[in-house]
């Protein structure tokens, strides 16, 4: 079957650039300078056996390329090691903040293509008129504003209303599971609505200028000469060949939101993995970096797989 | 197609009622709550390494054998009374009976020994430093302590007052090479509160330990929330989901909060200062200008500190002098005379040095080589960085280039050690309430340690080792007084300012604060900080 070697190819591929992936990531962060155990033990009196011995549990002593050995056999073992800050092991750290991240980006991400599309829609349907003006403003306007400002905008004005960061709130006592969703609901609403609106501008721009190509399609004159409706013009015809570039963008979005909703989960305080990327940065937490740009990778991959096999689903002419 | 339309409506649905069913559940009472935006790494006294840690410690977690009073001396604490033998070697403590762990056992002399011995043996750099004197440790009984000294020391007292007190029957089981490491993971405690849970990242709590020997919380809970951003704590301030914000408000957002009546701020000395440290090393890679002292001191008159603190901290510093704390007025000599800010004067003094411009292209240059220098700057405060680019400029008037870079606290760290590679930093340095430790820095022994200026003068050691051996207190402040003109003089270092420590509570809520003591209403130099704490 043709569309099963396509698969194969491309999950094929994928694997070749996890294995690059994963061979970068260990040197890309020791090449950052500043050794990891004198920023844990900045005090200068630390004497110089104990952080050898330190350096050795840490798996920090010996060559470079023995670490590297070790780093790869261990990694394929399916162990990321020990965050030297919290002494936790790398997969449980990630595991806690990869939910929370999920938590916070897959609403968003579903709810910003959805406006966004929606937005585009509309655009395109009237274009040149003020709907179109209006609506690719607002999309251009959204696309540039950085998440930290319209997070702290949202916060100034909805005081009173709505909690200001975390997750939950702190010390509530004896409270149901519904009252606690509640409660993280309560907190997800300002970071939900605040990355949302931040995503949904280039959804809405994609999509406007994709149905506008395909709207003056030779097709699309053929459908409306077969007396279709409007409607079913649109949602049938138009829709399934505009949607292409608005999945692509989704695709590579999805893979770098991963870790990179990280304004967002700063100015929310939301316990995500691109803030435990950031601060593992400052300390040289090396284990923790690896594990994590490990996971982003893969997760950038998957996404890119992913498209590309509902690309071949959407548009068969992509599998020959 | 319709599959779908539906799920997309049932997820509309879903998130609209999520935000409709705004509940609000009970809170429990006497719950004081926190905002910081730095955690502590580790909750192990052997290991830790922030002031946030340590003022935990201090004010909840543990007892020491004799504390800081509010004005920074020694007073009684484990130790109820105390008396030393002529020479200065023997200091015997009668302990205070009614002190217990957490856990119910009694706190005696026993435990007190053990964690001296622990940190002796082991060497735990923590407090090492504040113990290396003691030559035995005796325990005649459960409520008598005698420590015989291999020599005089000055500062017996206030050292005793750093070292926390850790339970002999949870510590014997913990290896002495494992001790730094050691997660800690449920500190067992003797202080006023106990420890309760901490999610990494989210928050950390404690709650009211009813037995406590001394004056017990008001408080049943407080509560530490962690904020990754500084401009939402202070709105949560405002809005009420915190109480208090400890020392670490901006000058900008302390002008803003005081604007709101529910609010207090308060501004209380600190033991912390901003520094620019001067590469003088004989043997590192800096520029060679900055190994004669004159260079560094033009440089020095060639920063303008009052408008620095004007125009950077908005008033709320204090222009910087001598490398002793200016909130410790006992040892602060402040009879120093300033450098005036005089760009001829700093110009004139780099001429004597023969550093002149000799190809007009407006830098000074000798020997072929110009006197263009590099300032790292900690990235942690982006308001140093307007500080350097003013300095910049007034150098640029005398000469000198200097061009800055931004850097986190790895870096620098790996351009200063060990090969001294820099030629100047801005960084921040705290102190401790006995000059001891901002003096020792400019110590030739704390070359490659903590001594980044790289700075040696026997002269300097010599006086400092005197005034740690005298033990009169008067004497003692005479070699502190030198110690800060030696460093005057030299100028191994610059100390921009002194820096207060800004705190805000919801006054209409809250009394209780200390507000005067060093350090701010949360202090890690105050044992109550929060006992004296209660809701209105």
């Amino acid at each position: 079957m043709r569309g099963r070697a396509y698969f194969l190819r491309r999950i094929c591929h994928s694997l070749i650039t996890l294995w690059l992936i994963l061979s970068l990531n260990f040197f890309l962060f020791r090449m950052l300078p500043g050794d990891p155990l004198r920023l844990l033990f900045s005090d200068p009196r630390v004497p110089i056996e104990m952080l050898e011995e330190l350096r050795v549990r840490f798996g920090l002593e010996g060559s470079l390329m023995r670490q590297c050995g070790l780093y790869l056999i261990n990694t394929l073992r399916g162990e990321m090691g020990t965050s030297f800050v919290y002494g936790t092991p790398v997969s449980e750290l990630l595991a806690e903040r990869l939910i929370n991240t999920v938590i916070l980006l897959l609403p968003a991400t579903l709810l910003s293509i959805l406006i966004g599309c929606l937005l585009g829609m509309v655009a395109a349907l009237w274009r040149g008129r003020t709907l179109d003006f209006v609506s690719l403003s607002l999309s251009q306007l959204l696309w540039a504003t950085p998440a930290f400002w319209l997070g702290l905008l949202f916060m100034m004005f909805s005081a009173g209303f709505l909690p200001l960061s975390g997750m939950s709130t702190v010390g509530l006592v004896a409270i149901s599971f519904w009252e606690k969703l509640a409660d993280v609901g309560k907190h997800l609403m300002m970071p939900l609505t605040t990355l949302t609106l931040v995503l949904l501008g280039q959804y809405a721009i994609v999509m406007r200028n994709s149905l506008i190509d395909v709207l003056t399609e030779d097709y699309m004159l053929t459908a409306k000469a077969k007396g279709f409706s409007k409607l079913r013009c649109l949602f049938s015809h138009a829709f399934p060949n505009a949607v292409l570039p608005v999945m692509t963008l989704a695709a590579l979005n999805l893979g770098l939101l991963i870790g990179g909703a990280i304004q967002t989960e700063t100015v929310f305080t939301w316990p995500g993995v691109g803030r435990l990327v950031f601060e593992a940065l400052l300390r040289r937490d090396y284990p923790v970096l690896q594990g994590a740009f490990l996971v982003i990778s893969a997760c950038a991959l998957l996404a890119n797989l992913l498209a590309d096999l509902l690309y071949s689903k959407v548009d068969p002419r992509i599998q020959s | 197609m319709k599959k779908k339309k539906i799920f997309l409506l049932a997820f509309i649905a879903v998130a609209l009622l999520a935000s409709i069913s705004i509940v609000y559940p009970v809170r429990a009472e006497g719950i004081l709550r926190v905002g910081w935006s730095q955690e502590p790494r580790t909750l192990n006294p052997m290991g830790y390494d922030t002031v946030q840690a340590g003022m935990i410690f201090r004010s909840m977690l543990y007892d020491t054998l004799v504390t800081y009073d509010k004005e920074l001396n020694p007073a009684p604490m484990l130790a109820k009374s105390w008396n030393t033998s002529e020479d200065g070697l023997i200091w015997s403590f009668n302990l205070e009976e009614g002190a217990a762990w957490h856990d119910g056992k009694p706190l005696t002399s026993e435990d007190i020994a053990f964690t001296y011995r622990y940190i002796l043996e082991n060497k735990i750099p923590n407090f090492i430093n504040y113990l290396k004197y003691i030559d035995s440790i005796e325990t005649p009984d459960k409520y008598t302590l005698i420590l015989k000294y291999k020599e005089p020391i000055a500062s017996t007292l206030f050292d005793l007052c750093n070292v926390f007190i850790v339970a002999k029957h949870k510590w014997e089981q913990i290896p002495g090479k494992d001790a730094v490491t050691y997660e800690n993971k449920s500190p067992l405690g003797s202080g006023p509160f106990t420890f309760d849970v901490w999610k990494k990242n989210d928050h950390m709590s404690f709650k009211a330990n009813t037995n406590y020997w001394r004056k017990k919380p008001s408080l049943n809970q407080v509560i530490f929330t962690f904020f990754a951003s500084p401009d939402p704590m202070i709105m949560s301030l405002k809005k009420g989901d915190i109480h208090v914000i400890g020392s670490e408000l901006t000058p900008l957002a302390a002008r803003v909060l005081a604007k709101d009546e529910k609010i207090k701020v308060v501004q209380s000395p600190n033991l912390y200062y901003r520094h620019i440290c001067i590469n003088s090393s004989s043997f590192g890679k800096g520029h060679p200008a900055l190994r004669d002292a004159r260079v560094r001191r033009a440089l020095t008159m060639a920063i303008d500190k009052d408008h620095l603190v004007k125009l950077i901290h908005m008033g709320y510093a204090r222009p910087g002098l001598s490398v002793v704390m200016a909130a410790t007025p006992y040892f602060f000599n402040d009879g120093l005379k300033r450098y005036p800010f005089d760009l001829q004067k700093a110009a004139a003094l780099l001429d004597e040095t023969g550093w002149k411009d000799t190809n007009g292209d407006e830098i000074r240059d000798k020997d072929g080589k110009t006197l263009s220098l590099k300032l790292l700057v900690i990235s942690r405060w982006p308001e140093e960085m307007r500080a350097a680019e003013l300095i910049q400029q007034w150098w640029k008037k005398i000469g000198v280039q200097l061009t800055l870079q931004s850097a986190d606290g790895g870096t620098i760290l790996a351009e200063l050690f060990p090969d001294y590679k820099h030629d100047m930093y801005l960084w921040g340095f705290s102190g401790q309430p006995d000059p001891n430790f901002s003096l020792s820095i400019y110590l030739s022994s704390q070359l490659r340690k903590w001594n980044g200026a790289g700075y040696e003068n026997p002269e300097y050691d010599q006086l400092y080792e005197q005034q740690s051996r005298a033990v009169n207190k008067e004497k003692r402040r005479e070699f502190i007084y030198q110690l800060q003109t030696v460093h005057y003089r030299d100028c191994p270092s610059v100390v921009l300012y002194y820096m207060p420590a800004l705190g805000a509570y919801r006054v209409d809520q809250l009394e209780g604060f200390d507000e005067e003591i060093a350090g701010g209403i949360i202090s890690q130099l105050n044992v109550e900080s929060f006992t004296g704490v209660r809701f209105k």
